[in-house]
């Protein structure tokens, strides 16, 4: 039978073929246990193809773990990670830009290689799932025929660049960045100087400073567009921001440079990822990012580094190879001429479609439509339908959006009605685009590896009880952004929503109980303008109900130039706490077994197979008890932090890790009283040097805050580092009480 | 002729009106923890929300069996995704084998509240585009060696139709028979290539 590799031959970039086929031969020698596991897993994720749940052969099936006997047998794709367990794919996309020939490729590749879902993600890409890494070669080839790479998806690199999907179009933008995050894209992509990074490096750009736009300020590099006038010229550039983003501890970003003119971006990011290579944490993967070297430091300091590296960049004409004549026209050409719909029968529904889904362009009768996907997913067959729908409105003006939608640009007016129609009739024609009702969330315990609860079912849930009643929900909080992650890894960008969630676990007599942490009052406008902050874990079952509390509150207690972030601010944290804490209480599995199961898992945790220790009650009451201390100690923080009282905050965080300690340690060491070095040194040799601490992802990630807080206190606490101690604090506790769960008998994980 | 590299077979449901798709979850979460294939099962993945899409799908290492909602036809169906037989008929026997265990143990689950499956028409796609396009003389030779395999399980009488679709989609065949495919029919019957 033919290959794809036969058939693609000469139809691929010839680069892009030659790097498939060297990816095809290390696989090879990988079978042939020639390549090291590790090096092998790096080589895989540079091209996207990424690890998913259950592929170290271990699944809890509700009743016991279950070795999944995978016929690969030894033979590994990584470290614990079995060769023939299912992956996934994630295809970048810069700047979300897709064309008709891409989206039908991309349908036929989800329906032979993948479960016949397409799924957008919070950067813009598309990703696939339960993928054979087998195929991989032959998928990455049919991609390259029409242009798109996975390189660099995965793994310490260079992400997928985004930008604001609105870029060209907005009424509010300075200048369309399309053109110069595609450039950058192309410039890093495999170059030398960002292939040593300690972690992944994330980009973006934005037109406007007051939308969310590119959400600029929580990513490692943005760029946000400026003029400036100079001898009676405009001169485009970009204001730049580094060191933001968002994971365990999320971190605003600093702004580098007020002005960098458009013909200097590519050098100056070359020059950041230089010095984010020669001096970025390389063993510590927890602090491996740039928000860490940034912030260790300082924006000054880093700044003088970088100007350095500048000066001494070899020139390269590849700089500036996209600054062309032609630049200041780049535009993209619509397929239709832009008419305006006055007079065209209007379908039932259409108004309220209108409302929340479409944009007006700056450009005369032409309007973005925004296509709401439920969780980003689509089917192979809606992409092909959509593909047609593209290529008879607007041709390859096509974006996937962070808020993991698509968008249609460049529709004429005169066609919305149509476009309406052939959208609801492909299942793809729901209003409430970017409303409360268009959930955002992470893949979580479905898919990722390290989800520990679930996001994507919470999020399923709260979108259709929310659906339901839409019509009547009240115009408050009809543009609120719900946003939900499976750990604390922040993937589903909890951090930046008005409500957010992310998951994790407390202990109920010998069971964990999902649950997800509150977080309120982050800002999604202003590129990612502040951060929420967790209020507290809910049990995941009751999570409706206190978006309910939370929303009925807002509703009516909000003054007349009330947002949300306003609203939570002025009522302070401790009201906003008193709010969500009836339902905070745990039942025991007798009172409420539904509490025992997660959202969309039918499976009771069970407790028949779990020896349970003589002092266990005794053992769990007592740690309960003393890891609540902890919990109000990191709650006062948050309030001292509001407060303004940054040194205050920070030593009460602290404090919170202390006691997290104590409670750990006195599981195991009652009498070990409260002087903190002995109990740091106590929970340093009975639980970090023994590794029992330590979980399957992030070993003893959580455990170092509290020693590198404990020995090196800061000299003066600004607001970012009392940010930061609150925030490892809260995911230290969080730690606590899985390493609790694990040490002391809980049979479920 | 030489399996394509996914098959995907799909029997529709008689009375979709009377299961819940989301009682499928805690049904095929069950047949894990019985352990009731003869092949690897991995997980349950939930896709209700996608509307006409692959419903619930127990993901398996060689096959997924869902309850499929695609072109909002619902049934059961078992994408074949690790062909490892040398010949289409033999994949094709397999596949079918797989879907009717799973058939008759789903029409015995009382969570499902009586769903029955239609066995008599069975859907059969081609997840191969490379080797089994819809170009006339593929879709003959596929007619070829399936009209003996289509009368031998389903009757003298059955028919074979080719599925009249976009060009973009996997090639689909549906036969019709006069009679209900089951496991003991498939297990008496000796389907030969």
């Amino acid at each position: 039978m033919t290959t794809w590799k036969e058939a693609l031959q000469g139809k691929m970039p010839e680069h892009l073929e030659r790097e498939i086929d060297v990816f095809e031969g290390q696989m090879e020698l990988r079978k042939q246990g020639k390549l090291d596991e590790k090096v092998f897993a790096e080589t895989r994720l540079r091209r996207g193809a990424y690890g998913q749940r259950y592929d170290n052969g271990q699944r809890h099936d509700g009743i016991e773990t279950r070795t999944l006997n995978f016929p690969s047998d030894d033979l590994y794709k990584g470290p614990d990670t079995y060769w023939d367990a299912p992956g996934m794919m994630r295809i970048k996309l810069p700047f979300g830009g897709l064309s008709v020939d891409q989206m039908n490729v991309l349908a036929d590749l989800a329906d032979e290689y993948s479960d016949n879902i397409l799924h957008v993600t919070t950067r813009q890409d598309i990703q696939l799932h339960y993928v054979q890494i087998d195929d991989t070669p032959d998928l990455m080839r049919r991609l390259a025929t029409v242009g798109i790479t996975t390189r660099e998806a995965c793994g310490n690199s260079v992400r997928n660049i985004t930008a604001c999907e609105r870029s060209g179009v907005c009424h509010d933008e300075v200048f369309d960045v399309t053109p110069y995050s595609d450039a950058l894209a192309q410039f890093l992509l495999g170059h030398d100087d960002v292939q040593d990074f300690g972690r992944k490096m994330k980009i973006a750009f934005s037109g406007c400073e007051q939308h969310a736009c590119g959400l600029v300020k929580m990513h490692d590099i943005g760029f946000l567009a400026r003029t400036i006038e100079k001898d009676g010229e405009t001169i485009k550039g970009f204001m730049v921001f580094v060191g933001g983003g968002l994971g365990t501890v999320p971190h605003q970003a600093k702004i580098l440079a007020d002005f960098v003119a458009e013909d200097k971006i590519l050098p100056l990011s070359q020059a950041i990822s230089r010095v984010f290579a020669r001096l970025g944490e390389k063993q510590n993967r927890n602090r491996a990012r740039l928000k860490f070297l940034v912030a260790k430091l300082g924006i000054e300091e880093f700044r003088r580094l970088v100007q350095e590296e500048l000066e001494t960049l070899p020139a390269d004409d590849a700089h500036t190879a996209y600054i062309t004549e032609d630049l200041p026209n780049y535009g993209e050409e619509p397929a239709r001429q832009g008419l305006t719909l006055n007079g065209t029968p209007l379908p039932d529904a259409f108004y309220d479609w209108y409302r929340t889904n479409v944009y007006k362009q700056k450009q005369t009768g032409y309007s973005l439509v925004t296509i709401k996907l439920p969780l980003g997913d689509l089917t192979s067959w809606q992409m092909r339908q959509l593909a047609d729908i593209a290529e008879e409105f607007v041709g390859d003006n096509v974006r996937v959006t962070v808020e993991q939608n698509i968008v249609l640009r460049w529709v004429s007016d005169k066609d919305l009605p149509e476009v309406y129609q052939r959208l609801t009739a492909i299942g793809l024609g729901s209003a409430g685009a970017d409303t409360i009702v268009d959930i955002t969330s992470c893949p979580g315990t479905d898919t990722c590896k390290l989800g520990i609860a679930s996001s994507r079912g919470l999020a399923g849930e709260l979108g259709k009880r929310l659906e339901a009643k839409r019509a009547d929900l009240p115009p408050a909080i009809e543009d609120l952004k719900i946003k939900i992650s499976g750990c604390f890894n922040s993937c589903g960008q909890h951090h930046v929503a008005d409500i957010g969630f992310f998951g994790n676990s407390r202990r109920s007599g010998n069971h964990k109980v999902p649950h997800f942490q509150v977080v309120l009052g982050g800002q999604w406008q202003n590129n990612a303008g502040s951060y929420g902050l967790a209020m507290g874990a809910v049990p995941a079952k009751l999570v409706p109900d206190v978006l309910e509390v939370i929303s009925n509150t807002y509703v009516q207690e909000r003054q007349e130039d009330d947002n949300f972030q306003t609203w939570v601010e002025r009522k302070g944290k401790r009201e906003m706490k008193a709010l969500i804490q009836p339902y905070m209480d745990l039942p025991t599995i007798d009172e409420k077994p539904e509490f025992f199961s997660d959202w969309g898992d039918s499976r009771i945790y069970s407790i028949a197979d779990i020896g349970v220790g003589e002092c266990a009650g005794e053992v769990v009451s007592l740690f309960s008890m003393e890891i609540s201390r902890a919990e109000s100690e990191h709650f006062d923080a948050l309030i001292a932090l509001d407060e303004g009282d940054y040194e205050l905050a920070d030593k009460r965080a602290y404090n919170a890790m202390v006691l997290a300690a104590r409670a750990l340690v006195r599981t195991h060491f009652l009498d070990v009283g409260d002087d903190p070095n002995i109990i740091i040194s106590e929970f340093k040799t009975r639980f970090y040097d023994t590794e029992l601490f330590y979980d399957r992802f992030a070993k003893g990630k959580f455990a170092r805050y509290l020693f590198t807080r404990h020995e090196e206190p800061f000299e003066i606490v600004s607001e970012d580092n009392a940010h930061q101690t609150i925030e490892e604090a809260q995911l230290f506790i969080e730690a606590t009480h899985s390493a609790e769960g694990r040490i002391n008998g809980v049979i479920t994980s | 002729m030489q399996a394509p590299k996914r098959l995907v077979v799909k029997l529709f449901a008689k009375n979709p009106e009377v299961a819940e798709t989301e009682a499928f979850v805690p049904v095929f979460q069950r047949w894990i923890q019985e352990d009731f294939a003869d092949e690897l099962l991995i997980d349950v993945v939930d896709y209700k929300h996608v509307p006409e899409g692959p419903g619930i799908i127990l993901i398996g290492y060689e096959g997924d069996t869902a309850y499929d909602f695609v072109h909002g036809k619902a049934g059961l169906q078992y994408t074949y995704k690790q062909t490892n037989e040398n010949s289409l008929v033999d994949a094709l026997t397999l596949a079918v084998k797989r879907l009717l265990v799973a058939v008759e143990k789903a029409e015995r689950e009382v969570a499902l509240n009586g769903l029955e499956i239609d066995a008599t028409r069975l859907q059969i796609g081609f997840l191969d585009r490379l080797n089994y396009s819809q170009d006339d003389t593929v879709v003959e030779a596929v007619l070829e060696n399936l009209a003996p395999v289509a009368q031998t399980l389903f009757g003298e009488s059955a028919s074979i139709m080719v599925e009249q679709i976009d060009s973009r989609e996997p090639l689909q065949i549906t036969i019709q028979g006069d009679r209900s495919l089951s496991v003991e029919i498939l297990t008496k019957t000796s389907v030969t290539t």
